[in-house]
């Protein structure tokens, strides 16, 4: 579906959507330097690798030789490349794109967290998911718990911290009232806290139980917040085998719009702290560190984790390369290209199961194959030993007191 | 109208909430995917643009203001007024006499104040307990509190934003009830710091709890810039541009009922939504925890000078 | 003035407090450290603490400070001196190889004197990096704490060995968040001259509490809220007696204020002291002496997000995070757990002056013992939670059907994964998340159970003798919960049904506040039957807030305003007042509604009509109020639904035909959603298994 004009300001314009689905389309990069990134102005944009800032015009080789593997959880999950898909619920996403995502991360040797709302039962078939714990429960017993590589505690998310799930009623349809266990037509508004988690040595507790009982990895997932770098800190004390934060900007498929502008701190700065403090504390090691947030680039990817991160989560990115044009509708339940519409039980039009799992796919290669290329420009032979080298980047005309905090030398 | 800050995004959300337009009156507007606003997708025009908001997760619970109470009471002037919200609406005859009285009705109806100033039009003297009235008033009415220039005897004083407070001292001494900084009355400060210098003064003083601080004006957008003004140490937040555009004005042709009942959802919309901005907080109390809160937000890429005058910490501590 | 660059500490804990009665023997430190180390898990070993207080100690005030180096430390002889008006004698340093040594004088002078030296010298050590603290300096109170688990810090002071012993101790075991270097000064207790407390909790008013303090005599501030506590409770206590300042401190509801539930504060109080009051989480135990009697305080936030009980054995009052901890002193305490917002006050010499909620001896009892029964007993005494559970997961694999689990004290997760057509019984007081994720099987506790009995749990049985505590069946599913006791806030939170799996919680004494918050189905019934005369009500407020389906019944008449989330009262009185204005209205009708205690929606619809019922329903409805349906009314019709299941409850816990009938002919208040049109669930794969 062709690119809809944007009128107001967005974060995700044409040259964003254009490039991933050249990726969804190809598996092949487009560029190594993103050139989308001079349409904006996060903080993420205006810090730059000085191998760009000394060769800007470099393209795309075909045989990168750099390593992207890397681990989750203490070892415990391989991955072949630093990307998490996630965490959208099947309810939030109309079905097929969730299948999809959770085929593309057997495929491709990832992981795709499957968010708060049950499991479909061909993503149940899947191996490579996380099942998520969240303050609602929907969907959720024990086998659902013992199903895939682990769990994910939400208790947050970065488009609206501290406010629970939010799936509007003209999407809890028979089907999805049948998976949740909840009257058709009445918005889920999952409750704001765990009601069981509220305090530090709660999350200890469940984490614990949660453990006991299915022997899984454990993550949490928390939007980006005050004192980030203490939370993330206790998480890791508290048991758990990593942290998945998600920063302001990031998307959502319901949020009141004053909650989703006005709470939350960019994933930038939070995976900086995070990660200096999680080391002085001598937490770091083993213990994952996700980012996601209006991740739009291996750029940013690479970015993010040379400033701290381990792996790096994509949404909206790969709601994109399945066909999203950012109508900004999805609590509507009308979504023109059928990846966030109401699920019905004899619906007129699906989405093409076959092409969505293979434009995800592709934009998974496709994305690993820049982010090879950026890591031969700077000289780095791996994703694991990227991470942490903040060394390698200049902030260009970022506040002098962020790069302080951040690690990151000015330009 | 044609500020640049009132953004079609802004005005929209307005309106939505008046019940000028969409299909859901007094009810805080959902969105779905990422944030398009200040300070890193929409250019930011104020301050406040580039202070964020703090969510409670993990350490503390975060309250569900759809199933658990979260209180936006506000009690000024030592207890003697209460507000259910913290807003107070200032009103211009300019915007047209049907718009007028609607929103002294309305104010009245949903327990907020009043501004009217100098206008009293005829037959409103009844909802004088919900009015701010200039001190020429006087008499007219019982008022919940006079307001005045300094200088002039009154239990509010009206100042401007700025950065000093000359000539407050002695009022501030006489026992005044509240100060109000009006955006209307120029000052060359923006409103954040001026309201942040305002609270930490009277606390020094240690007159915080004895005056009530209100502040505001036509760069008030909505009930995020409300908070945050009452986060940075306002009792009281008066909106005025905010509220005609909700309306639809200028150009609605509406009469007064309509008015009324569009200054009402709007108001209770922002209720909503400012229980929404403080329950993702765990703050279930607005009165005692929100007020001058500062520690409730964080500055993104502001410049130190300011932080410092706000008290705000910079985002990542 | 840079306070507000403080770093911030938040901690979360165990805490405990023992008061002896007069005429009982003093409390030795083996016993505090047995039942403090009781929840060390709620700890770590980044910090704990004690105080101890003595009536009888002597005039002189023994001051405490931790310091990082000798320059440190003169600087605190120094200003001592200064302030000192009788002088002051040296104890020297109590552990002088820690990072922080703990340096101790008797000082002889004047309270305010005393409390400007103290104010100075912490500000001093504080600017340009934390250098050291005066962290005890009272006359009838000594803290003693550091870094570490508890009996690390009874070892360090050698509390054990020297046989202290005290008429009151409060202590406390530290799980915090950060920590920039590890330092005692941010373990607790926290002490202001005669106050010392522990807390649990993370307060959101922390600014506001910060601010309201800092221009009243306190400088500097380690980043604690539990500090603030302590300072604000000292401050508060000057100006109006304790059970005031206490009753202003947990923020009392504006109804409580307006009803003069608050200890009788008055608006225009509540508007002075703004900013002492806090928000937030907390459990609170705070000790305190004023030269003539000692008093322990506990407080329990209004929404009880943290656990708190009491107990009473005759001879000592018990404060603490967990029952575990008053039964490994005292087998047979009474034991209830303060309300939500409630405040319990006991002295030495008075006894109990504030019993931290209503009828407590009504509704929470000490659950009698039974002997053990089954194919195997297993010991739980001195075993960890995983190997009990480890323990009890072979057995059931290896073919047995009844397990009994005995000395169980404490232990966490429990009945977890327990299998269809088994049993396990568990003697002692069961821990936290009790029989979670539960699908089949029979768990019974003989005694009390704690927070989050059946999370998720989707089948099975679950029998309480005693008392559970907050958050009973949350995403209960299938199966059936009965409590003989009394349950907390939040049961039946989020309770859903599916087809053919309803479940039931049946609770035979009361329930606190969001009974059936955002309950999608099933059944909860609250009997009651230990206050069949007398005229109470059996639930809190905010019941079925947020309910979208399921039933609710409570026995006796439940007011119209305890259920759901109606708007403030005066928010709905000022617009009826509005629309009498316009004419809308008679004065007799507003007098009406304020005379009412709270205004709730069906009172609006029952009084009003027209225009004015369709203008102030925007007060009470929203895009997301589902009406619901309150009856009141004997059970005759829903024998069908409930008698089955309360024939066995009864039947479960041995109470007679007589009062089972006696109960049933009752008047019960039943609360459901009002029926939109809803289809029914077909026979069709479903998207995930049931």
């Amino acid at each position: 579906m062709k690119v809809p004009r944007q009128t107001e300001p967005e974060f995700w314009n044409v040259e964003r959507i254009e490039h991933i689905r050249h990726l969804a389309r190809y598996g092949k990069p487009l560029w190594v330097w993103d050139r989308a990134k001079q349409t904006s102005n996060r903080i993420l944009d205006r810090i730059r690798f000085r191998a760009e800032l000394e060769d800007p015009g470099l393209n795309p080789s075909p045989n990168p030789s750099a390593d992207t593997s890397t681990s989750m959880a203490y070892d415990r999950i391989q991955m072949t490349t630093p990307l998490y898909l996630g965490d959208m619920s099947f309810g939030a996403l109309s079905g097929i794109p969730n299948i999809a995502l959770a085929r593309t991360a057997d495929i491709t040797g990832i992981v795709t967290g499957t968010g708060e709302g049950g499991l479909h039962p061909e993503v149940r078939k899947c191996r490579r998911i996380t099942v998520q714990w969240a303050s609602a429960r929907f969907g959720v017993d024990i086998d659902v718990l013992n199903t895939g590589l682990g769990i994910v505690i939400k208790i947050g998310q970065g488009a609206k911290p501290g406010i629970g799930g939010h799936l509007p009623g003209v999407k809890v349809t028979k089907p999805i009232s049948e998976t949740r266990r909840i009257p058709v037509g009445l918005d889920a508004i999952s409750p704001a806290p765990h009601h069981d988690i509220y305090s530090i040595e709660d999350l200890g507790q469940r984490i614990a139980a949660l453990k006991e009982a299915t022997g899984k990895p454990v993550f949490v997932k928390v939007g980006v917040t005050n004192y980030i770098a203490y939370i993330a800190t206790g998480v890791a004390r508290m048991g758990a085998d990593g942290i998945i934060m998600d920063g302001q900007g990031a998307g959502t498929g319901a949020a009141p719009a004053v909650v989703r502008d006005n709470i939350g701190l960019p994933i930038e700065i939070a995976v900086s702290v995070v990660d200096q403090a999680l080391r002085r504390e001598g937490l770091r090691d083993g213990f994952t560190v996700v980012a996601a947030g209006r991740v739009s680039s291996a750029e940013d990817t690479v970015k993010l984790i040379a400033l701290g991160a381990d792996v790096v989560s994509l949404g909206t990115a790969a709601l994109i390369a399945m066909g999203c044009v950012m109508v900004h509708k999805c609590h509507l339940g009308f979504c023109p290209t059928l990846l966030t519409n109401k699920i019905e039980e004899n619906p007129a039009k699906i989405l093409s199961l076959e092409t969505s799992t293979r434009w995800t796919v592709n934009m998974v290669y496709g994305w690993t194959e820049e982010m090879k290329n950026i890591l031969d420009a700077i000289g780095v032979s791996s994703v694991r030993e990227l991470v942490s080298r903040r060394d390698l980047l200049l902030g260009l005309n970022v506040g002098a007191d962020e790069l302080r905090l951040m690690g990151v030398r000015g330009a | 109208m044609t500020a640049a800050w009132w953004t079609p995004r802004r005005i929209k959300h307005l309106q939505q909430m008046a019940g000028a337009a969409g299909r859901e009156p007094g009810e805080p507007p959902i969105a779905s995917m990422g944030s398009t606003g200040p300070p890193h997708v929409e250019q930011p025009y104020f301050t406040r643009d580039r202070l964020v908001c703090d969510g409670a997760q993990v350490t503390r619970p975060s309250i569900d203001p759809y199933r658990e109470p979260v209180e936006t009471h506000i009690y000024l002037f030592r207890g003697r007024v209460r507000l259910s919200m913290p807003v107070v609406v200032k009103l211009s005859p300019e915007a047209g006499p049907a718009f007028f009285r609607a929103a002294v009705k309305a104010c009245y109806c949903m327990n907020v104040l009043a501004d009217v100033g100098k206008n009293l039009p005829d037959g409103l003297e009844k909802y004088g307990e919900g009015l701010l009235a200039d001190a020429g008033l006087r008499g007219r009415a019982h008022f919940a509190a006079h307001v005045a220039a300094l200088g002039e005897a009154a239990e509010v004083v009206r100042i401007s934003a700025s950065e000093q407070f000359q000539g407050l001292e002695d009022v501030l001494k006489q026992g005044v009830w509240g100060v109000y900084v009006d955006e209307d009355l120029g000052g060359g400060a923006e409103l954040e710091v001026a309201v942040s210098l305002l609270d930490r003064m009277l606390r020094r003083r240690g007159l915080r709890n004895d005056v009530s601080v209100i502040a505001g004006g036509p760069t008030v957008r909505g009930s995020d810039d409300i908070y945050k003004l009452v986060a940075l140490g306002a009792d009281a937040v008066a909106v005025s541009k905010a509220v005609e555009i909700a309306v639809g004005l200028p150009g609605a042709r509406a009469g007064e009922e309509v008015f009324r009942e569009r200054v009402e959802n709007l108001l209770l919309g922002f209720q909503r939504e400012l229980k929404l901005l403080a329950g993702a907080a765990g703050v279930s109390s607005f009165f005692n925890s929100l007020v001058g809160s500062r520690e409730l937000m964080r500055a993104v890429e502001l410049d130190r000078a300011v932080r410092s005058k706000l008290g705000v910490k910079q985002a990542g501590v | 003035m840079m306070y507000w660059e403080t770093p911030r500490d938040i901690a979360s804990c165990g805490i405990l407090g023992i008061l002896r009665r007069e005429n009982a023997s003093r409390i030795r430190a083996d016993e505090t450290l047995t039942s403090i180390e009781c929840v060390r898990y709620r700890g770590s070993r980044y910090g704990a603490g004690f105080a101890a207080y003595n009536l009888d100690a002597g005039s002189r005030y023994k001051v405490k400070a931790f310091v990082a180096d000798g320059e440190a430390l003169q600087h605190v002889k120094q200003t001592l001196k200064e302030y000192a008006v009788g002088g002051f004698w040296e104890l020297g340093v109590e552990t002088p190889q820690a990072k922080f040594m703990s340096w101790a004088a008797y000082v002889d002078t004047d309270e305010q004197s005393l409390r400007r030296a103290v104010d100075r010298i912490n500000r001093d050590l504080f600017d340009g990096g934390l250098r050291g603290r005066i962290y005890s300096w009272g006359r009838f109170v000594e803290v003693f704490k550091g870094v570490g688990y508890p009996s690390d810090v009874c070892s360090i002071y050698r509390l054990v060995e020297r046989n202290v012993s005290a008429d009151l101790w409060i202590a406390h075991t530290r799980q915090p968040t950060n920590s920039p270097g590890v330092y005692p000064v941010w373990s607790h207790p926290f002490a202001s001259h005669e106050w010392a407390i522990a807390h649990n909790g993370d307060i959101s008013s922390f600014g506001a509490n910060m601010e309201f303090m800092h221009y009243r005599g306190v400088s500097s501030f380690v980043g604690t809220d539990s500090e603030l506590i302590a300072c604000i409770l000292d401050h508060l206590t000057q100006h109006m007696p304790v059970e005031k300042a206490a009753a202003a401190m947990v923020n009392p509801f504006e109804h409580q204020l307006l009803n003069g539930e608050a200890s009788r504060l008055t608006v225009e109080e509540y508007a002075r002291w703004r900013g002492a009051l806090l928000d937030g989480p907390f459990s609170v135990v705070a000790g305190y002496c004023d030269g003539e009697d000692v008093f322990m305080l506990a407080m329990a936030d209004r929404s009880k997000f943290r656990p708190l009980v009491v107990g009473d054995d005759g001879e000592r009052f018990y404060v603490a995070s967990e029952e575990a901890e008053i039964r490994s002193l005292s087998e047979d305490a009474d034991v209830w757990p303060v309300k939500p917002g409630g405040v319990f006050l006991a002295s030495m010499k008075q006894g109990i002056i504030l019993t931290g909620r209503e009828h407590e001896k009504v509704f929470y009892h000490r659950p009698r013992k039974q002997l053990p029964v089954g194919d195997v007993v297993v010991d739980a005494k001195g075993l960890s939670y995983t190997a009990v559970n480890s323990l009890i997961r072979k057995h059931f694999e290896a073919g047995v059907r009844h397990i009994s689990l005995i000395n169980v004290n404490g232990h966490r997760y429990l009945g977890i994964n327990v299998p269809s057509h088994r049993r396990l019984d568990i003697h002692g007081t069961a821990g936290n998340c009790l029989a979670n994720f539960n699908k089949g099987g029979e768990i019974t506790v003989y005694g009390n159970a704690q927070d989050d009995v059946g999370d998720a749990m989707y089948g099975g049985r679950v029998v309480i003798h005693g008392d559970a505590r907050e958050v009973v069946g949350q995403a209960l599913q299938g199966g059936e919960i009965f409590v003989r006791g009394s349950v907390g806030n939040r049961a039946a939170i989020q309770m859903r049904e599916f087809k053919d799996s309803r479940p039931f919680l049946v609770v035979g004494g009361r329930a606190d506040d969001y009974l059936g918050e955002y309950m999608a189905g099933g059944v909860v019934i609250v009997l009651g039957f230990d206050a069949l005369d007398m005229d109470t009500c059996l639930v809190g407020r905010y019941m079925a807030t947020g309910m979208v389906g399921g039933r609710i019944y409570v026995r006796g008449r439940v007011d119209g305003w305890r259920i759901g989330l109606p708007p403030p009262k005066p928010d709905v009185v000022r617009y009826l007042r509005g629309l009498a204005l316009e004419g809308l209205l008679s004065e007799d009708d507003v007098k009406y509604f304020e005379a009412l205690p709270a205004v709730s929606y069906g009172d609006v619809v029952e009084r009003l009509s027209g225009e004015a019922l369709r203008r102030v329903s925007k007060l009470f409805t929203s895009k997301y109020f589902r009406e619901l349906r309150v009856e009141v009314r004997r059970l005759d019709e829903d024998m069908e639904v409930v008698g089955d299941v309360v024939k066995r409850f009864f039947h479960e816990f041995g109470l007679g035909e007589k009062l089972f009938e006696r109960v049933l002919r009752e008047e019960f208040t039943v609360v459901e959603p009002v029926k939109k049109a809803v289809q029914k669930a077909e026979a069709e794969p479903l998207p995930e298994e049931g």
